[in-house]
């Protein structure tokens, strides 16, 4: 055993640049801290979407990026925390921590399903089958009209917060203020949690499985079980971004599965979400078009959807 | 006396591809101890074997089992975590993990640390000193941080094996371990193996070979395959003395002292 310090100091010099890594997320958040103090209302409320986006997008980077699954459905519990948001305040329980635990436990119910379904498919199979649940939903939210108010949507009102006594308020300002502060604060949360799970044995069992199945069953990593574990996790996060988005916007109605749809790709091109997507992304060294190409172009056929760049 | 205790068991296995009958009644043991070479030549059935005992091919009839479990409804992750490990033939690695975490993939699974969500992995000390331990046998330790896909084929293929050993199994199969190297790093990777095996604690090697210096020089059990059946199964000195393998197998008859 001559070699044992070299792989120490390797180890030790992947720290420092981890610690590199974490600046420009550290600088974004500071950004978000101080931006209410700069920048007009308009602008603050627009960030509920920066940061309800970057949640869910914190989500989909677990499944596409470490797991290697496209889902084309990310944006049908976008549209779940939406309407839970909705239902909820709209039958006079305006509590944020209450809707956000039951968006989370109607999320992960509806996700342990769905992606038993789903994770036996890789690839184009997985992005399709994805998909196709989510325009099942946007049929249901359409056509349940006593339950979902069809086309109309339901009106989602300003929740209250437990620790916070927001009743002096009024609505623009309790947006501003406190619930933007909650709000960051639940980013900065989250993103947090995430890292811990994506540089634990989960995150590197998951790039395994990305990376070779076959390889990575044989040496006794439980695919179906961690795929599903990553898609119920998405859907989480797609949950607590789906209260997060709506809520500003005070409707949730049955174009969101598809409106967010639009939303999270537009987010991964040019959003408010993006530098801080990015910034976690790039913390993981790989990029994004060649995982969508990669995913999309081999096995369907010799005619790949997205060409790799 | 010794007991030579069975770890893998094959019964009258058959395996049928449409009409093609890849093996056919094949029925072995392999014991602890044992350090099994399969030879045939192309088209014999010898991978077909490794990965109807490895379950992942399903026999069409016969069974296959391990420590006296079936292999057919086990599945590749619970044979892994009861002790078998294997490597391919053609090399399967994750091409964007580096050496290091390849590694570490295996010692995750083998110290049953898959479930720790929330401790990082970098600081997970026995997973890392397993990880250095099989590197410095394999001579990774100066190429933890590479990327598996920049090694050489070479490296590739001995990264394979080496995150397979890497699970400290008992027993471990082996597809052409030495295939696509050069003659003369063939006994320096046959080296490390045996080595590798005597320090990880592996009970017995099973491995697809064609190169008859190491056949003979490393193994002290060979099975010859030829069309789907086992045409001998002895120690080198009792296949050396059938002529008729030594004709099929060999192709041709030489003294291999």
């Amino acid at each position: 055993m001559t070699t044992s310090t070299a792989p120490i100091a390797a180890r030790t010099a992947t720290t420092a640049t981890s610690k590199r890594a974490l600046a420009l997320p550290a600088l974004l958040f500071l950004l978000i801290f101080i931006f209410p103090f700069v920048a007009g209302p308009h602008y603050v409320i627009l960030m509920f979407s920066a940061m309800g986006y970057a949640i869910a997008l914190l989500g989909l980077n677990l499944l596409f990026g470490y797991t290697g699954l496209l889902s084309l459905g990310h944006a049908m519990f976008l549209a779940i925390g939406a309407y839970t948001a909705g239902y909820m305040t709209s039958t006079r329980i305006t509590n944020f921590e209450l809707i956000l635990l039951v968006a989370v436990a109607i999320g992960a119910t509806v996700a342990v399903p769905i992606g038993l379904l789903c994770i036996r498919y890789v690839k184009i199979y997985f992005a399709m089958l994805t998909l196709a649940f989510s325009m099942l939903l946007y049929s249901f939210l359409f056509k349940f009209y006593h339950l979902t108010g069809g086309d109309e949507g339901i009106r989602i009102k300003v929740p209250s917060l437990t620790a916070w006594d927001l009743s002096g308020l009024d609505t623009l300002s309790v947006l501003t203020g406190p619930l933007y502060y909650y709000v960051f604060a639940l980013l900065v949360l989250l993103t947090a949690l995430m890292r811990c799970l994506t540089s634990s044995s989960l995150g590197l069992q998951l790039r395994a499985i990305r990376e070779n199945q076959q390889k990575a069953e044989y040496l006794g990593v439980n695919v179906k079980r961690y795929r599903l574990v990553a898609f119920v996790i998405a859907a989480v996060y797609g949950v607590l971004g789906g209260v997060i988005i709506a809520i500003p916007v005070g409707l949730a109605d049955p174009s969101s599965p598809i409106g967010f749809n639009r939303g999270i790709s537009s987010s991964c091109c040019c959003s408010a979400a993006t530098p801080i997507f990015w910034a976690h992304y790039w913390a993981q060294s790989y990029s994004f078009s060649f995982r969508i190409s990669s995913c999309l172009s081999p096995n369907i056929g010799g005619s790949p959807l997205v060409s790799s760049s | 006396m010794v007991v030579n205790v069975t770890l893998l068991q094959a019964q009258n296995v058959r395996k049928l591809y449409g009409g093609f009958c890849a093996l056919d009644d094949v029925t072995l043991s392999i014991n602890d101890g044992e350090h099994v070479s399969i030879i045939g030549p192309n088209g014999a059935g010898k991978t077909t074997l490794v990965n109807v005992l490895t379950g992942l091919v399903r026999p069409t009839a016969g069974n296959v089992t391990f420590k006296g479990h079936n292999v057919v409804n086990l599945g590749a992750v619970r044979l892994a975590r009861l002790g078998m490990a294997r490597s391919f033939q053609l090399v399967n690695i994750f091409p964007q993990l580096s050496v290091g975490e390849t590694i570490a993939v295996a010692a995750i699974s083998h110290l049953r640390h898959g479930e720790r969500f929330f401790s990082s992995t970098a600081r997970n000390r026995p997973v890392w000193e397993i990880v250095e331990r099989v590197a410095a046998i394999f001579g990774f330790s100066g190429k933890l941080d590479q990327p598996a896909k920049i090694l050489s084929q070479g490296d590739k293929k001995l990264l394979d094996v080496a995150s397979a050993f890497a699970l400290s199994p008992e027993i471990i199969l082996l597809d052409e371990p030495t295939s696509g190297v050069s003659t003369a790093d063939k006994s320096t990777i046959m080296r490390v193996l045996v080595q590798a095996a005597r320090q990880m604690g592996i009970k017995a090697i099973i491995q697809i070979e064609h190169d008859m210096d190491i056949v003979f020089g490393y193994s002290n059990r060979i099975i010859a395959v030829h069309n789907g059946r086992i045409l001998a199964d002895g120690s080198p000195a009792s296949i050396r003395a059938r002529a008729d393998v030594m004709a099929t197998i060999v192709g041709r008859q030489r003294d291999h002292a």
